[in-house]
């Protein structure tokens, strides 16, 4: 009985030790796979005319993009995180390297905009274009939006509104185009 | 006792006529301390086959007796062996005392035998071995499901949590061998780490009563217990196969028990469950297998004077999420709700993929009593748990593949010690302290940031509690506790979120630094908690009624003050409240339970008024790069709970028999004067059983369970703005209104072979949702994705030996 007693008492003063060690301050987490930034890059196809519009989490809304009709665009999309402003990550390179699980979509009300993969796009092991570099090509005076998404594991690559590809959205963001 | 006494005279008189070894031997076995009969000792006359057992009043007849003096030995499983010389002078009566403290080795809770309650005066029911038995390859919630007003919390079939009248989480405690699980029990998608086979009794306490347990339980408190082994020479085990159509695995629990009648004793108890993807009627449910394994032991020593016992369990779980409830926006959320099939359904498959948890989890304790002659019993025990949760989210990134998003690591150091006055037959009182130390630590190397933040917490509390005796029929019961909670945690908020809830006014003195767009703080928060409870017991012929009023208090859990972050599953992003206090209960429980021949009828109506009842709220829409997120914030209202639990049962013949639960619960949000969201419907369940017990024990149950459409529930619809081929349009997403009522029905059937005078296999058949009904659960998280199981047969096998 005696020891008993012994190692409860044992165990107590262990028990107050521990708690008193614990004063560690924890380490600040930086979100590896975070996007907080998309950019479109548009490059009107045979020159050098290029404008960059970015959509960035907690600021202000993008200019509207503003095109011509009857030219072609080749446009770039890039998403980063750039939450700390000397460090700014590319998550674009992930995403090329993981095309078998990503798709990017682009979703349109502008009418008499078309949107189609670029023959330089990447491609995934399956031939499938990846959407990140895409030609944009316009008739008509007109506006409306388009939505970029960031699709990941889709149930399907092929499709016409953002219902037919399933999977998960990573980023869903709206800009303003003008077609002039 | 009077109409025994004439039964008595009766027979001494029929003695005088009677001839020789013609005698009877009526005779009645108690308790020695509190003079409570004993049910199911085996009493034998030496030298002869003269045997008997007694029954549920202790009572035993032993016919053919000689005159002169017979030595009567009696064994009870939870007592030492009586052997005791009595003079027969034509029919006799005897009474027995045997030390029954043996029994209260760890404190126990139920035997087959007996049944010693935790609380006199409180609604407590509780399941036997078969019944866990047959819930061997399935889980600790859904087996408490067998008691009347016990649901269930589902993430899926594997993820059950127990819902007590409509409470669940850190409102109930689950205490595990006497240990109070520490198992980050506040996550609805978190399920009670224990291995349900290796308990042999399961208690359910349906409010706070029982004090000593702690004062924080506002929904009740569920009680595992393990095998008991009593002090003689024994060696005995059994092993259980049980394989599934549904999942197509099974589970294989095995134990071994070694008994000495020196007083020391061993055990051995293991578990593995391997089950792959399971089916709903129509599809695959893909990505939700799971892997469990189980191990427990413990060695100790027991006298009646003194006793040690060590325990040691292992509990893992690796558990796959249905692929399809994993989502990235409120878009693919509604384009879930919109699909009656899950929008990922592939091939079956063992394999366990992301999104999945693996939790392990360490329990370890030693206790040791010592028993002081004339006065009591007093408890020491200390116990540790280990608990290790990783949650793996779909990632982007090699890296990530195989890193989980959550990885919290829970380490929880208890002593508790307390004292059991009981030398009086009519007063019992139990005395006691709690100290516990705590640690969480949320591991940064997830890369994510953190859903719990780094905290230490301490809880000391001390309780009494007692209850008397008044005459044959009443019974009184009271206590109280105290219990000082503090938590000590440290977390980084987004500097905006810390401003915006107005932190930095409310608590400047939290503020340790700042580090780019966070801040770093130390909050340190305290809390008082005063629990009580009082209740009385009549006992009448063939009835019994209880009252009993309880008193709880729990302070808030971590998820309610720090939580911070997307719930992927729920689309929604959850916020806790710094400034949240704790919650008050007041519960009365009322019961009244009547045995009229073969009718058992138990009527038990409950009102519980939660002051500071702690809920998640939508509170608007936060813009981020994947859309629009609601928002739920945890707040405080003043609730109230009523509802009702009825058991009936009725013995037609000694082959059949019927038995009928039914359990209602209402809540009330007070100050909004709405519905409580998700308090379990309705439910009713028949059963029609036909035993043959001279046909190996053929045993054949038909259950119907009824579960009512949940027509009172918070209507938090909400408008939300998606795009329609880049157009927004406003849609209304409906996470609120409950499935339809549904009914499922099955059969099980078991028989028993002897192998030898000590071995024996029983062979059962269980079947659920025979008619593979297809349905969905109000109470079940992946209602908005898929459909619940389908049909399932399970064959089990066990041998005893």
């Amino acid at each position: 009985m005696k020891n008993l007693i012994n190692t409860a008492i044992a165990l107590t003063l262990v028990l107050g030790m521990t708690s008193c060690s614990d004063d560690d301050t924890p380490e600040q987490i930086n979100e590896e796979e975070f996007i907080n930034e998309v950019s479109l890059m548009i490059t009107e196809t045979g020159t050098a005319n290029t404008m960059t519009y970015t959509w960035t989490e907690g600021g202000t809304a993008p200019e509207p993009i503003v095109i011509d009709a009857e030219k072609t665009y080749e446009v770039e999309v890039s998403f980063l995180d750039s939450t700390n402003p000397n460090d700014i990550e590319d998550i674009t390179e992930e995403v090329i390297a993981e095309a078998d699980e990503h798709h990017v979509f682009f979703e349109t009300s502008v009418s008499g905009l078309t949107i189609a993969a670029s023959d330089n796009d990447f491609e995934d092991s399956m031939g499938n274009k990846l959407g990140v570099i895409t030609n944009w090509t316009a008739t008509g005076t007109t506006n409306g939006n388009v939505v970029v998404y960031l699709i990941h594991e889709p149930v399907t690559k092929t499709g016409t509104t953002r219902d037919d590809f399933g999977g998960e959205t990573d980023v869903q963001v709206p800009f303003t185009v003008t077609v002039n | 006792m009077k109409k025994y006494l004439s039964v008595c005279f009766a027979l001494l008189f029929a003695a005088l006529n009677a001839q020789d070894c013609n005698q009877i031997l009526l005779g009645e076995v108690i308790d020695f301390h509190d003079g409570t009969p004993l049910f199911g000792a085996t009493v034998t006359v030496a030298g002869t086959d003269i045997t008997a057992v007694t029954d549920f009043n202790g009572k035993f007849t032993l016919e053919g007796l000689c005159n002169g003096t017979i030595e009567v030995r009696i064994e009870h499983p939870d007592c030492v062996i009586l052997t005791s010389k009595v003079t027969i002078e034509g029919n006799t009566y005897q009474k027995f005392t045997m030390e029954h403290h043996m029994e209260e080795l760890g404190e126990v809770v139920v035997t087959e035998s007996r049944i010693q309650k935790n609380t006199k005066t409180a609604q407590e029911q509780l399941i036997k071995r078969e019944t866990i038995e047959r819930y061997s390859g399935q889980s600790l919630g859904d087996a408490l499901k067998e008691i009347s007003g016990v649901s269930s919390l589902n993430t899926g079939s594997t993820i059950v949590k127990p819902v007590i009248q409509g409470l669940h989480s850190s409102r109930v405690i689950i205490m595990n061998s006497g240990v109070r699980m520490q198992d980050q029990e506040w996550g609805s998608e978190h399920a009670p780490n224990l291995d349900l086979n290796s308990a042999t009794s399961l208690s359910v306490i349906k409010g706070a009563a029982a004090l000593k347990y702690g004062g924080d339980a506002i929904g009740g408190i569920i009680i595992a217990e393990p095998q008991k082994i009593a002090i003689k020479d024994t060696l005995f085990g059994s092993t259980l196969l049980t394989g599934a159509t549904n999942g197509r695995g099974g589970t294989l629990s095995s134990s071994l028990v070694k008994g000495y009648k020196s007083g020391w004793n061993w055990k051995l108890q293991g578990t593995l469950k391997r089950l792959g993807d399971f089916e709903a009627p129509d599809y695959t449910l893909s990505n939700t297998g799971v892997f469990e394994k189980g191990l427990s032991s413990s060695f100790g020593y027991n006298s009646l004077k003194y006793g040690f016992d060590a325990y040691y369990s292992y509990y893992e779980n690796e558990i796959g999420i249905l692929r399809a409830s994993h989502i990235g926006n409120v878009a693919d959320l509604i384009r879930a709700l919109n699909s009656d099939r899950p929008l990922v359904i592939r091939d079956f498959t063992y394999d366990i993929l992301a999104p999945k948890q693996k939790v392990a989890h360490h329990l370890a304790r030693i206790k040791a009593y010592k028993r002081v002659a004339g006065v009591g019993k007093w408890n020491l025990q200390y116990d540790f748990q280990h608990n290790n949760r990783l949650e793996f989210d779909i990632r982007r990134g090699e890296d990530n593949k195989n890193r989980p998003s959550l990885d919290l690591t829970l380490t929880t150091h208890t002593l508790n010690t307390d004292f059991v006055y009981d030398a009086r037959p009519d007063l019992r009182l139990n005395a006691g302290f709690r100290g516990m130390y705590q640690t969480n630590f949320p591991d940064p190397a997830t890369g994510v940031k953190r859903l719990i933040p780094d905290y230490d917490r301490f809880d000391a509390g001390v309780f009494m509690t007692g209850d008397y005796r008044i005459g044959d029929q009443w019974l009184a019961e009271a206590g109280v506790r105290y219990d000082l909670t503090r938590i000590d945690a440290q977390k980084f908020y987004d500097l905006d979120t810390w401003q915006e809830e107005g932190y930095d006014q409310k608590y400047p003195e939290f503020e340790e630094g700042i580090f780019g767009t966070e801040i770093l703080v130390n909050p340190v928060l305290e809390y008082h908690n005063f629990s009580a409870t009082g209740g009385i017991r009549f006992t009448g012929d063939a009835n019994e009624w209880l009252l009993n009023y309880a008193l709880a208090s729990r302070a808030p859990n971590p998820s309610e003050l720090f939580s911070d972050g997307l719930h992927h599953s729920a689309a929604a992003i959850e916020i806790g409240a710094l400034d949240i206090t704790s919650e008050v209960s007041h519960k009365v429980t009322a019961s009244f339970s009547k045995t009229a021949g073969n009718l058992n009828l138990n009527i038990a109506p409950y009102f519980n008024l939660i002051n500071g009842f702690i809920l998640l709220e939508p509170s608007g829409l936060e813009e981020t790069i994947r859309g629009a997120f609601p928002v739920w914030k945890y707040r405080q209202t003043d609730a109230y709970m009523i509802g009702i639990d009825i058991d009936a049962s009725y013995q037609y013949s000694t082959r059949w028999r019927s038995t009928h639960k039914f359990a209602y619960v209402y809540g009330e949000d007070l100050d909004r004067n709405v519905a409580l969201i998700d308090i379990p419907a309705a439910n009713l369940m028949n059963r029609i059983s036909f035993s043959m017990q001279e046909f190996h024990e053929l045993q054949i149950n038909a259950t119907s369970q009824l579960v009512f459409e949940q027509t009172n529930y918070p209507d938090n619809r909400f408008e939300y703005p998606t795009f329609e081929n880049g157009v927004l349009v406003n849609t209304t997403v409906d996470l609120s209104t409950p499935p339809p009522a549904c009914h499922l029905l099955g059969v099980d059937a078991s028989v028993k072979f002897d192998l030898s005078e000590t071995s024996a296999i029983q062979v059962a058949v269980i079947g659920s949702n025979l008619l593979n009904t297809r349905y969905r659960d109000y109470l079940n998280r992946q209602r908005f994705f898929a459909d619940d199981l389908g049909r399932n047969i399970q064959l089990q096998l066990k041998l005893n030996y």
